[in-house]
């Protein structure tokens, strides 16, 4: 049975390859759609722990993390909380950065545990106004020193210092004082994006969200990963977007495989015919059919793994957004795709395979 | 020039042909009667030839005898037992029937020992022991050397041969051939059909072919003439 299967898959490569390489630009598409949305999902895990923090407080209804408005005037009633044992507010400016878009521009409180812990490799902290101090992998990037100068939204920043902190989103970015990156933002004195929260450590994580959450309604709390993906608005619009990518590879790969695996027993009808005369059954035609089709999806699936993680490579620098988000490819993310193809075969092969077993071997048969 | 060689297997010893009876079959395909109450009776290992002219319904006769086809009305039996439905008869086909057809119908990507092979898939047979009983029909058919070579490179004959191999694969009780000759010069005809003779003697199968070759009623113990539907002449 095998090697009729692969004898078949060979006959007609033109025809195994057009179908192959359909499959291959589905499944490549859902490739990189994945390990992209697992970067960006870990760019929002990084974006909860800035400065170490044990969560992120963020308004309940924004869109994304990053569209968060909160009023500062929560500070000091969150510092009065006694489970929270530090808290300082946080303004995340996106595309600021002309030279590259992707490299956030955080305003703090430059005493705050955020910019305290920071450690300066040159320079030091922004003291005055229109200064800012870069991570360490902007400021190579960007061919930066202490001194020079750097655009910011429109405006010239000295760079008072390089530092680095350990966690990229922070290293590929940029720190100005709180108000200005308010400025930068557009924002009142009033408002910040988050706030990064400390929790007593004699105190549960989950024990001080529930407090948190309690006294502050409108707010949420987030302290894993988890959590700020569900928080965040862009990154279930890919996730949907994934959804949407692997129905419809899933549609078309399925219809492309039903194409020719039926084109190949209409083609084939006398010699499926003769197998049921010589005493194949109709489950042993339909494996036939069956492996054939899966055969073809997964020479498409191959390619479209290969294809997948080049493109998911190759994309976010692409897009200039290499800082801000790293290709992630999971197991089961390869898996899911393997998964999609097996089932691309198997629905593809639905209906050539009711065909075959409807056909009437004796007209099959019949010369001419 | 195709010879009969090679050794029965134990197996194949005493297996026998099988008594076919026709009773009062009728068939058509919508207004035309292809089929108008026909009745013969072959007996267990005999050689019967069907002849008649084109349209006469002597393929369709033997469809309905192999259950490729079922009869509007009347009774065939094999072995004394109703031939099943066409969509029942697996077994049947797998285990009391060979198929040898006018174009041989080899699967031509496949090589000859593979095409014979294909019959023995069927049955589950294991891959070694498909090797041994493909390689053992090859030998008994003359056809040893050209085990590897695909339908293409065979002649007319030869592909003939291996037709009638993978029809004996699983050592059937009934051969059916249709227009085993057909596609054949006279030469190769004539081998051909002394084959069929001599493995219907060494194996005993009954063998009901259909053919308007005379060297194929030559070779029969009865010959059935069947004209517009029905059976005009037994000799």
């Amino acid at each position: 049975m095998f090697s009729l299967i692969v004898a078949n898959v060979r006959r007609r490569v033109a025809r195994t390859a057009l179908t192959a390489g359909g499959i291959a630009v589905g499944v490549a598409s859902i490739v990189a759609l994945l390990s992209l949305s697992t970067g960006l999902d870990n760019t929002a895990g990084q974006l909860v722990h800035l400065g170490r923090a044990d969560l992120g407080l963020f308004q309940a209804d924004a869109g994304d993390p990053t569209s968060s408005v909160l009023p500062l005037s929560l500070l000091p009633r969150l510092l009065r909380t006694p489970e929270v044992v530090g808290a300082t507010p946080l303004q995340l400016v996106i595309s600021a950065v002309p030279k590259d878009p992707s490299a956030v521009v955080f305003g703090a409180e430059l005493n705050g545990f955020v910019a305290q812990r920071l450690v300066y490799t040159a320079g030091g902290a922004p003291s005055a106004a229109a200064h800012v101090a870069v991570g360490d992998q902007l400021a190579s990037q960007l061919h930066l020193h202490v001194g020079d100068t750097l655009k910011l939204g429109g405006r010239q920043f000295v760079v008072s210092g390089i530092y680095n902190s350990g966690i990229a989103f922070e290293d590929q970015g940029a720190i100005t004082s709180l108000r200005e990156a308010q400025i930068l933002d557009n924002r009142t004195p009033d408002e910040t994006t988050t706030i990064a929260v400390r929790i007593a450590p004699t105190v549960s994580l989950a024990k001080a969200t529930k407090e948190i959450l309690k006294q502050f309604p409108g707010v949420s709390a987030i302290s894993d990963t988890d959590e700020a993906i569900r928080a965040g608005a862009n990154t279930e619009l890919i996730s949907k977007a994934v959804l949407l990518i692997v129905v419809l590879a899933l549609i078309i790969g399925t219809l492309a495989v039903a194409n020719t695996m039926l084109a190949a027993v209409l083609e084939r009808r006398r010699e499926l015919a003769l197998l049921s005369t010589i005493g194949w059954s109709g489950p042993q035609l339909g494996t036939l059919v069956l492996g054939e089709a899966i055969a073809v999806s997964m020479i498409g699936t191959g390619f479209g793994l290969a294809l997948g993680v080049l493109f998911a490579g190759a994309l976010p620098p692409a897009l200039g957004l290499g800082n801000f988000i790293t290709p992630d490819q999971t197991a089961w993310g390869l898996g899911r795709a393997c998964l999609i193809g097996v089932a691309i075969g198997v629905l593809g092969a639905v209906y050539p395979i009711w065909r075959v077993t409807r056909t009437s071997s004796a007209r099959a048969l019949a010369p001419g | 020039m195709l010879e009969v060689r090679g050794v029965q297997s134990p197996q194949e010893r005493g297996t026998g042909g099988v008594a076919v009876e026709v009773h009062d079959v009728v068939k058509s395909f919508g207004p035309i009667a292809a089929l108008r109450g026909i009745s013969l009776t072959v007996a267990p290992s005999e050689f019967v030839t069907i002849t008649g002219p084109s349209g006469s319904g002597k393929s369709t006769l033997l469809n309905m005898i192999g259950s490729l086809e079922r009869p509007d009305s009347g009774t065939i039996t094999v072995d004394g037992a109703p031939v099943p439905e066409p969509s029942e008869a697996v077994q049947f086909r797998r285990e009391m029937v060979g198929f040898v057809f006018q174009d041989h119908l080899l699967l031509p990507y496949i090589d000859a020992q593979s095409n014979i092979e294909t019959a023995l898939i069927a049955t589950g047979v294991g891959a070694k022991e498909r090797r041994e009983r493909s390689a053992e029909l090859l030998a008994e058919v003359g056809l040893s050397d050209r085990a590897s070579h695909l339908p293409a490179e065979l002649s007319g004959g030869q592909r003939q041969a291996v037709g009638l191999a993978r029809a004996l694969a699983n050592r059937p009780r009934l051969l059916l051939a249709d227009e085993p000759t057909g596609s054949l010069d006279s030469v190769s005809g004539r081998r051909a059909l002394e084959l069929l003779a001599t493995l219907r003697e060494r194996h005993g199968m009954t063998v009901i072919v259909v053919s308007h070759d005379p060297a194929a009623s030559e070779r029969a113990d009865r010959v059935f003439t069947l004209t517009d539907g029905v059976v005009q002449a037994t000799a």
